[in-house]
């Protein structure tokens, strides 16, 4: 792995595309960045989600459902975002890269 | 929705957004905008609403390609703007044209309010400089006068705190040379503190250096006396009366700029000038002006009361003529107001400015309504090509589109014209009846931007706005259809049309009934003929004497006289204080010759003797009225201090030029005093000889001194040159309002025509003659004509009535001439602009029109 196009995934795009995953079918932009404000007290705008979410979609690594209209949103309907499988590969990639280089850390215990 | 966003960016976000991202991008900031109302309040939803909808403006978001195609279409838009400019080419002429003059008029006009409302601007304290007015009361009418007396700027500059500097200013006429140039000139005696009131720039010297031997001299009398070859440090003498004095020029002001209307020329201190007039500093003794600058907060109750008190010792020192009130008048207000006697300050009516900027807007506005009548009636021949761009998916916005570029390639058209037209014509015409010349320069670049930008936004909209969302508007299948009416009963464009043509016969017959009346006051005789009369003005006596002497040895001169004042060109006005009804009187102490030489006819009595002494006068008939004698010769009166007896009575004449005193009681008396003026008498064809013989002999009698003569026949010219340039506006007004005018007729009959086509074709085919179909197509014209001529004629008579009556003094009266001249230029006018379409309408042929269906 990790000479072919696409696999690359940048730190904010992780985030998201996790957070996607955690959301379980409900993930739009809104309920995205409540999420990250939540888990990571980090406070974005909702244009910066929209714009990673475009690039994870171009990337194939997340796929849109259009969803239900609720009265705050003025009868406008939702895009929900789901995970591809590509997308779940990468994920495992980067979580299976990042745990094997931390264990050879020397000097530091592990669970 | 519970939650109202903002309107605005909501609307931007729609207007920018790729629709394909919309819905979404929109559901979430409404969503947030919601939670964040319930959590935070609606202030704070607001703002983050307006910044989300910021954020969201990024490259990737917006609407793909829009940019682009509306820069191909306006292309595409100009191409056909043009095409159809080349197609329609008369009507494209006739918009053009107008809207150009009136963009002209619009231009020029602005250039004179910007240039009135901005005089002297060069002065940074402008608005802190006062001068000290009096208001006299005279006649049961209060008048203000300029100059004041001596005193008051010394006690000025010691008892008011507030008052920073303080400069008298006075003139002098005086002869002034500098090696072989000598010229008369006006010289200004000023205080050095008038340097520091007024920011003149000074382009040499120091003006903190302006000491009591100094001259500071203009730009201008630099470049006339030095050819300008740095002429600090040089000497100029200068002869005042018999007194000559030698000054150092101590500084050289730069050029100002043409608005500055109060300028210095030649400035001496005002210690020469009370040596020189032997002035004293007193309630009596004036200058002509006394400027204050003042402090920016000014103690007002302090100030009333030190200039209450001035008024009670100026009126004890002058119980003969005392003043209501000192009034310290702004020097904006000085240069917004003519009615200061003696002032010194050039002084223009506000009103007279803020009038001709409303005019400029009513032509624009003429012109505008012109044009929307003119280019919806040239869209019903475009109506089948909105038709077919509508079936074909044209938008209604792509179509008012096309049609405010075509609009906006005219105006920009005249525009351009416009400016030129300013430029070249209609500027300089102005500039002959102004009294300082305009220059075609604006008061600040920044406001050349925004004017001539909403000149062109304002011409551009209102002349294209209504025109192009009305066809727009129209529904394909009505069109093709034939159905598609234009416009309702335009009563609008019918009222206007009546007020453009009651203004065309109110200018045109103003304009008549002037000329007319012009050219009658040059053809009047002034009593007594003025050709061969020739003036010197020669203040020295000896110079008086020998020149005398050389006049008499020249063979054409076939009478010589002198005199103290001389008939039209100085013409010494004073009160005649009789005890009861004082008048004023026209009086010139004369040599026994005079009246005899000016050839004015004698009614009765004799002109006076060689051995008459003062007590003889010779009287006019006006003198005799006033006085009520029934037998003049004889009668005793005093008159300036001494006893006088009548030996004579003249005729009348006009010693002015329709001025409000054209004529005037005269009293002529034998002069006891040194005459000042050298007349003489020669067959008119000798004159100019005659002169350039004086002027030989005036280079050797006094080489210091300059020429001055003058012929008795230009002593009118000066009004004359008005009264041209006066009717050369008016008709400039006149040609302008009827063109204007019919360019609107020309619209509206447009308009008529191409509605009821059909109908004359079927009238025609079913028989009507033309004339029948002439007049149908008019009537409505001959009623507007005719109801505005109703009007029009009585108001522009009555007006210029007035007029000519404060202008020329004597009157003709009112003939029939001007009133058919005025409805004939009309009506030829008129029926010039339409003879073009009335002849298609008759030529045409009723199965062209009608097969069409």
């Amino acid at each position: 792995m990790g000479s072919s196009k696409g696999v690359n995934i940048g730190e904010f795009e992780e985030l998201v595309l996790l957070i996607i995953g955690i959301l379980d079918g409900q993930a739009y932009g809104v309920s995205i960045r409540d999420a990250i404000l939540k888990e990571t007290n980090r406070s974005v705008n909702i244009s910066a989600v929209h714009e990673v979410l475009k690039r994870l979609e171009r990337k194939g690594f997340v796929r849109f459902e259009i969803g239900g209209a609720t009265e705050d949103r003025g009868g406008r309907r939702k895009k929900l975002f789901f995970i591809t499988a590509e997308g779940k590969r990468v994920l495992e990639h980067s979580v299976a890269l990042r745990t094997g280089l931390f264990q050879r850390i020397p000097g530091f215990s592990h669970s | 929705m519970k939650f109202q966003p903002p309107k605005w960016p909501d609307r931007f976000l729609k207007w920018y957004c790729h629709p394909e991202l919309f819905e979404f991008i929109q559901g979430d900031v409404y969503e947030l905008y919601a939670e964040r109302t319930r959590d935070k309040g609606r202030t704070y939803a607001n703002r983050a609403f307006y910044w989300d909808v910021l954020r969201f403006f990024r490259p990737s978001n917006l609407r793909q390609g829009s940019s682009l195609t509306q820069t191909i279409m306006i292309k595409n838009y100009l191409k056909v703007g043009f095409r159809n400019l080349r197609k329609n080419w008369t009507n494209s002429l006739i918009n053009i044209s107008g809207l150009t003059l009136s963009v002209g008029c619009a231009i020029t006009t602005f250039l004179f309010a910007d240039f009135f409302f901005h005089l002297n601007s060069i002065h940074e304290n402008l608005d802190n400089i006062y001068q000290v007015v009096s208001h006299v009361e005279e006649n049961q009418k209060e008048v203000r006068y300029g100059p004041s007396p001596l005193m008051l700027s010394e006690r000025i500059r010691q008892d008011i705190p507030d008052a920073r500097e303080v400069t008298r200013v006075q003139y002098l006429t005086g002869n002034v040379k500098y090696g072989a140039n000598v010229f008369r000139e006006r010289i200004q005696f000023v205080d050095p503190s008038f340097l520091e009131i007024f920011d003149f720039p000074i382009e040499a010297g120091v003006k903190q250096q302006f000491e009591a031997g100094d001259i500071f001299i203009s730009h201008d009398m630099a470049t006339k006396y030095f050819g300008y070859d740095n002429p600090i440090g040089q000497r100029m003498d200068v002869k005042f009366g018999e007194e000559r004095l030698s000054f150092n020029v101590g500084g050289v002001f730069g050029s100002v700029p043409a608005n500055t209307t109060f300028k210095p020329r030649l400035l001496l201190n005002f210690d020469t000038y009370l040596q020189l007039a032997k002035a004293n500093i007193n309630w009596v003794d004036e200058a002509k002006a006394t400027f204050v600058l003042m402090n920016e907060q000014v103690n007002q109750s302090m100030l009333s009361a030190q200039f209450e008190s001035y008024k009670k010792e100026y009126n004890e020192a002058n119980a003969n003529k005392p003043v209501q009130w000192f009034e310290l008048m702004s020097f904006p207000e000085l240069s917004n107001r003519n009615d200061i006697q003696d002032s010194i300050v050039f002084g223009n009516s506000t009103t007279g400015t803020v009038s001709i900027a409303i005019t400029g807007l009513l032509l624009i506005l003429f012109a505008c309504l012109n044009y929307i009548n003119i280019s919806i009636s040239t869209a019903t021949t475009r109506l089948k090509e909105i038709g077919v761009r509508k079936v074909m998916g044209g938008s209604r916005s792509g179509i008012a589109q096309q049609f405010l570029t075509e609009n906006f390639l005219i105006c920009s058209i005249a525009m351009v014209f416009g400016v030129v037209a300013c430029y070249f014509l209609l500027l300089p015409g102005f500039n002959q009846l102004s009294p300082v010349p305009i220059p075609f320069a604006f008061s600040s670049l920044s406001t050349a931007v925004i004017y001539f930008l909403s000149l062109f936004l304002i011409l551009g909209i209102l002349s294209g706005a209504y025109p192009a969302f009305y066809i727009s508007k129209f529904q394909s299948l009505k069109i093709f259809k034939g159905d598609q009416q234009l416009g309702g009963k335009k009563y609008l464009s019918r009222i206007l049309l009546t007020c453009q043509f009651i203004l065309v016969f109110v200018t045109i017959l103003g304009c008549l009934v002037f000329t007319d009346n012009a050219r009658y006051i040059k053809e009047v005789s002034w009593g007594y003929e003025p050709e061969g009369i020739l003036s010197m003005p020669i203040a020295d006596q000896s110079q008086l004497e020998l020149m005398e002497a050389a006049a008499g040895r020249h063979p054409d001169i076939q009478a010589l006289s002198t005199s103290r004042g001389h008939m039209g060109v100085q013409n010494n006005l004073i009160s005649f204080d009789r005890v009861e009804n004082p008048f004023k009187v026209l009086s010139f102490e004369v040599a026994p010759g005079y009246t005899e030489l000016m050839g004015l006819p004698l009614m009765s009595g004799r002109y006076f003797r060689n051995q008459d002494q003062q007590e003889a006068v010779v009287v006019n008939q006006l003198f005799v009225k006033e006085m009520d004698w029934s037998n003049p010769v004889g009668e005793v009166f005093d008159f300036q201090g001494s006893s006088r007896t009548v030996v004579g009575v003249v005729a009348d004449v006009y010693h002015v030029f329709f001025d409000d005193d054209i004529q005037r009681p005269m009293v002529f008396s034998v002069s006891e005093e040194a005459p000042n003026f050298l007349v003489v008498k020669a067959n008119p064809a000798k004159l100019v000889g005659v002169n350039q013989y004086l002027r030989e002999q005036w280079s050797t009698v006094a080489p210091y001194d300059p020429f001055v003569s003058y012929f008795q026949a230009d002593s009118f010219n000066r009004k004359y040159d008005n009264v041209d340039a006066n009717i050369w506006f008016m008709v400039v007004l006149s040609v302008m309002t009827i063109f204007l005018t019919c360019m609107g007729l020309y619209g509206l009959l447009a308009f008529t025509l191409q509605n009821r086509i059909k109908e004359y074709s079927i009238r025609k085919v079913l028989g009507a003659s033309a004339k029948h179909i002439i007049l149908l197509a008019n009537r409505e014209f001959i009623w507007i004509i005719a109801i505005s001529f109703g009007i029009g004629a009585p108001l522009g008579i009555w007006i210029m009535q007035d007029f000519v009556a404060s202008f020329f003094t004597i009157s003709k009266p009112l003939g029939v001439m001007p009133i058919v001249l005025g409805l004939l230029i009309t009506i030829s006018t008129i029926v010039l602009s339409v003879f073009g379409q009335i002849r298609k309408v008759t030529k045409v042929n009723p199965v062209d029109i009608l097969k069409g269906e």
